[in-house]
């Protein structure tokens, strides 16, 4: 019988051995580097740790403690409550008779071969230094032989058997807040009070946010203070001085701080551990009775509120908030733009140019936005920009010491490496790279929200990419959940591909470039070095951008038409290889030049032999990857009838 | 609207009343919906993509609530009595959702276990699904491995492992499962067809085969069931004495598009004769 039903096609192919040999080996290379990544840092940290002083020893701790163990509980809730009641498969267990005890079951099964897993090897690692040597100071007072076998077992299991009791303890408080939540009608898959959905969002990551910035000024403070070179400017800014008040606020035994900070289930597990070899006995044991108190807690809770929190009307979406609506139910985004017209002079001088299969392109660079809406993207970037120039501003006039004493540093180590020049761009660098980060980091937040989560295309191309290789999961958001790639939708050639963008990123960097120049000025820079730099930054980002929408153009060709993926990696790292040749050449190239022009003032010279050298290798990387993506093509054309169907 | 009763007595297998279902953004899937579906029968539900099938399916299922109106199974309410329904009812998603992580053995014996089938009973019968779809040399891998195919057909085998008395299932025989597959599952839905005390409520777009499977045919269009009755009755409804079930459909949910059909393939054929002059100008 032959039934004809709907097919997925899915780009899943069996792997060949040699697929499984270079996976096996890739994976390999990441743990050995990871392996030497935890050790070295553990040395690095646990030997800096050392070497403050006793005093300050166990704020920097406690505080570091503190970081650590807001960021994973805050990681772990979320994480539990995708486990317990998000995950689709769970989802669908409503329909099954699962007990409560079934359900906890199922959501605490670990993952042996996951990433989590190789993050957890790396922790022990991490560890391992401070145990290890803590071992050996003990372990050299006694008349043993192969001390360094004892060292390395010894340290090796209390590493393990420490971590296990963090992860332990962070995860079942984790469950049990979860737990907790969902049992008082607050969390599960569709909170009974609606509201308390958008309350959470309101104070989750201000507090979460907040917690971090009143950690890092701390941090901050204590930096400073244990500097080897004085630096009174910086220990007198205003927020390092807040970040001493906290500190100072936080060590005063018996205080209310100081109380919440040394009970917090991370401070205590790290009192735990560095008095555990050589320590104070009355501090090990308080600290451990803290982390069993912690973990005997959360087990009460979970045990108290286990039928109530796993029970059907909690994790089912009875209450229509959490059920998965169809596609045709997504409220469709009402459009600032006509898709199909002209809407503005920008975008008419764009489509006059490149014609209007372009459009399609403007996605891969503002993706964010919707597609077409060049003038309507540029004015909302200019919108965004007005605000970061006068928060900058503002800030200038709330911290007036740090911005001199950051240029300072900079002045400094230039005048120590005799590159006066370099000194200032770099230090004109930082600045536009900081104000960069801040409207981009803001711009994507707002733009980000502007896109329904329905939205039936996947926005990124990386997460296209990750999603196939199964490194991170399909979020399952709705029925119609698009499995093709863009480029199978709106056929793009190359030339609309990589010069749209870029025509377009000239515009658009020259809003961003001028607003952050004028927010340098308003900081207070001198306005040759902001005009250098600013022409600097231009050229390079625009540069970067070039690189960038080659590249996006050649992982689409990947991404639609790979058959191999062995011979696509090979071909990958050999064009990657030599567009970093070329680069770091164009690099030192211009590097030379720079050197000897701008110290005899011949800037004109300069500017123009950069720009010729720019224009040169600008043609022959877009030459030879139009030379790939068309091979690619025809691949794919002469290949299709076989392989493709 | 008919009243809760206790769920030994006999009666429906499932009473919907006057369901409706809407999701945020207007999308109503389901208005004012009615459905009787008898004990020991196997009602097909047919309708065009977007009708409400799925919507209708997953309220039976308890997946869903409705805004307004009841569902009764075997004479318990649906959302009051749903700890008892769930026991006896199995609900296959039209895409389902498994633990990737699991081995495919894993999985169907967690859900014989969430089941309650007995451990030797529950072993003899992944066995023998394991058989029927083709599936015994792949059970110990991580579901993860699965292809498109061998993963639906395990959540085939996982929905026919249970004690279910009322299974609904939502388009079982797509998702890429192979044609010994497809028999299989037919041969399966006649068996429980056989069978007087089991229920099937299938949600299908193959309508030969549905037609030749199924007791009585309820057609949804629109989110509301324009016709529910035995073949015969349908045919008598449609005026078209002697059709095919397919026949019947696009007569009953005016989907007959003969003519929209070959403007469709003219154009396609006009597209593709163009298509390479444009492709080699981008390029």
């Amino acid at each position: 019988m032959q039934i004809f039903g709907r097919t997925f096609r899915r780009q899943v192919q069996p792997r060949s051995k040699w697929v499984v040999a270079l996976i096996v080996f890739a994976v390999t290379c990441y743990v050995i580097y990871l392996t030497a990544l935890a050790l070295n840092l553990g040395t690095f940290l646990w030997g800096a740790y050392r070497r403050l002083p006793l005093l300050q020893r166990q704020g920097a701790g406690h505080v570091m403690a503190l970081a650590l163990g807001v960021v994973w509980f805050s990681t772990a809730c979320v994480r539990w409550r995708h486990r317990l009641y998000l995950a689709p498969p769970m989802r669908d267990l409503v329909t099954t008779p699962a007990s409560p005890w079934q359900i906890l079951r199922i959501a605490t099964r670990m993952q042996i071969l996951s990433l989590g897993s190789v993050y957890t090897l790396a922790f022990v690692l991490f560890l391992y230094p401070w145990f290890s040597v803590e071992w050996l100071l003990l372990l050299v007072d006694l008349p043993w032989e192969n001390l360094g076998v004892w060292q390395i077992v010894l340290g090796g299991i209390c590493s393990i058997v420490s971590t296990a009791l963090l992860m332990v303890m962070i995860d079942s408080l984790a469950l049990s807040a979860n737990l907790l939540a969902a049992s008082l009608g607050v969390g599960g898959v569709a909170p009974h009070y609606a509201f308390m959905n958008y309350v959470w969002a309101f104070v989750r990551r201000p507090v979460l946010y907040a917690t971090l910035i009143a950690v890092g000024l701390m941090l901050f403070d204590l930096l400073v203070a244990n500097l080897p070179v004085p630096v009174p400017a910086l220990a007198s800014a205003p927020l390092v001085q807040l970040g001493h008040t906290l500190l100072e606020a936080l060590n005063v035994p018996g205080s209310t701080p100081n109380v919440i900070l040394t009970r917090f289930p991370s401070v205590c597990w790290f009192d735990a551990i560095t008095s555990s070899v050589r320590g104070s006995s009355v501090d090990f044991q308080a600290a451990i009775l803290t982390c069993l108190a912690w973990l005997g807690g959360s087990a009460a809770l979970n045990c108290l509120c286990l039928n109530r929190a796993l029970s059907v009307s909690v994790r089912s979406g009875w209450l229509g908030v959490g059920a998965v609506r169809p596609a045709d139910a997504t409220k469709s985004k009402p459009r600032s733009f006509d898709p199909d017209a002209i809407n503005g002079p920008l975008e008419g001088l764009l489509i006059r140019r490149i014609g209007r299969m372009g459009r399609a392109t403007l996605r891969l660079v503002s993706r964010n936005a919707q597609a077409g809406a060049v003038d309507i993207h540029l004015q909302r970037t200019l919108l965004l920009c007005i605000p970061a120039v006068l928060i900058g501003w503002l800030a200038n006039r709330l911290v007036p010491n740090l911005l001199e004493t950051f240029l300072n540093i900079f002045e400094r180590s230039a005048n120590v490496l005799e590159l006066r020049t370099a000194g200032q761009l770099a230090s004109a660098a930082t600045l536009f790279i900081v104000a960069m980060i801040k409207i981009h980091v803001w711009g994507m937040l707002s733009f980000r929200n502007l896109v329904p989560p329905n939205t039936t295309q996947s926005r990124d191309i990386f997460t296209q990419i990750f999603q196939q290789q199964g490194l991170i999961q399909r979020v399952q958001v709705t029925r119609g959940d698009n499995r093709y790639p863009l480029i199978e939708i709106y056929a793009i050639g190359f030339k609309d591909a990589v010069l749209l963008p870029v025509y377009y990123a000239m515009f658009w960097l020259l809003i961003v470039v001028a607003t952050t120049a004028l927010e340098a000025l308003l900081l207070g820079l001198p306005a040759d070095l902001v005009g250098w730099s600013a022409l600097g930054s231009y050229t390079v980002l625009l540069q970067i951008l070039f690189v960038l929408s080659l590249s996006y153009v050649q992982m689409y060709a990947m991404l639609d038409y790979r058959r191999s993926r062995l011979l696509t990696a090979v071909q990958f790292l050999v064009s990657l290889s030599f567009i970093g040749l070329l680069l770091a050449s164009v690099i030192g190239l211009i590097g030379y030049l720079w050197s000897e022009s701008i110290p005899q003032n011949r800037f004109a010279i300069a500017a123009l032999g950069t720009v010729n050298i720019l224009v040169i290798v600008n043609s022959v990387i877009y030459s030879l990857a139009r030379w790939m993506y068309v091979r690619r093509r025809f691949d794919c054309e002469i290949n299709s009838g076989r392989r493709m169907y | 609207m008919p009243e809760p009763r206790n769920g030994d007595q006999p009666g429906n297998a499932i009473d919907l009343y006057e369901v409706s279902k809407s999701f945020e953004g207007g999308k109503v899937a389901l208005s004012s919906t009615s459905l009787t579906v008898k004990r020991g029968e196997v009602l097909a539900l047919v309708g065009p993509n977007g009708a409400g099938k799925s919507t209708l399916l997953k309220c039976m299922a308890g997946l869903l609530r409705p805004q307004s109106g009841s569902i009764v199974v075997n004479g318990l309410d649906r959302f009051r009595d749903h700890l008892a329904i769930r026991t006896f009812t199995t609900y296959l998603p039209d895409q389902p959702n498994l633990f990737l992580h699991f081995r495919g053995v894993e999985h169907l014996q967690l859900i014989g276990d969430l089941y309650g089938v007995e451990k030797t009973e529950r072993d003899r019968r992944i066995k023998s699904f394991a058989g029927l779809f083709d599936l015994e040399e792949i059970l110990d891998r991580p579901i993860s491995n699965y292809s498109n195919g061998q993963y639906k057909k395990l959540a085939l085998a996982a929905t026919f492992l249970t004690n279910a008395r009322i299974y609904l299932l939502d388009e079982p025989e797509t998702g890429g499962i192979d044609p010994p597959a497809s028999s299989s599952l037919a041969q399966i839905i006649q068996a429980l067809r056989d069978r007087h005390d089991v229920t099937v409520v299938w949600a299908t777009q193959v309508l030969d085969l549905a037609q030749k499977l199924c007791d009585r045919f309820a057609i949804v269009d629109d989110g509301r069931i324009i016709v529910c009755g035995t073949l015969d009755e349908l045919r008598e409804k449609a005026k078209e004495p002697g059709a095919s079930l397919d026949r019947i459909f696009a007569v009953l949910t005016g989907k007959a598009k003969d003519q929209l059909v070959s403007d469709v393939l003219q154009s396609m054929a006009r597209s593709a004769e163009e298509a390479p002059r444009r492709i080699q100008n981008r390029v």
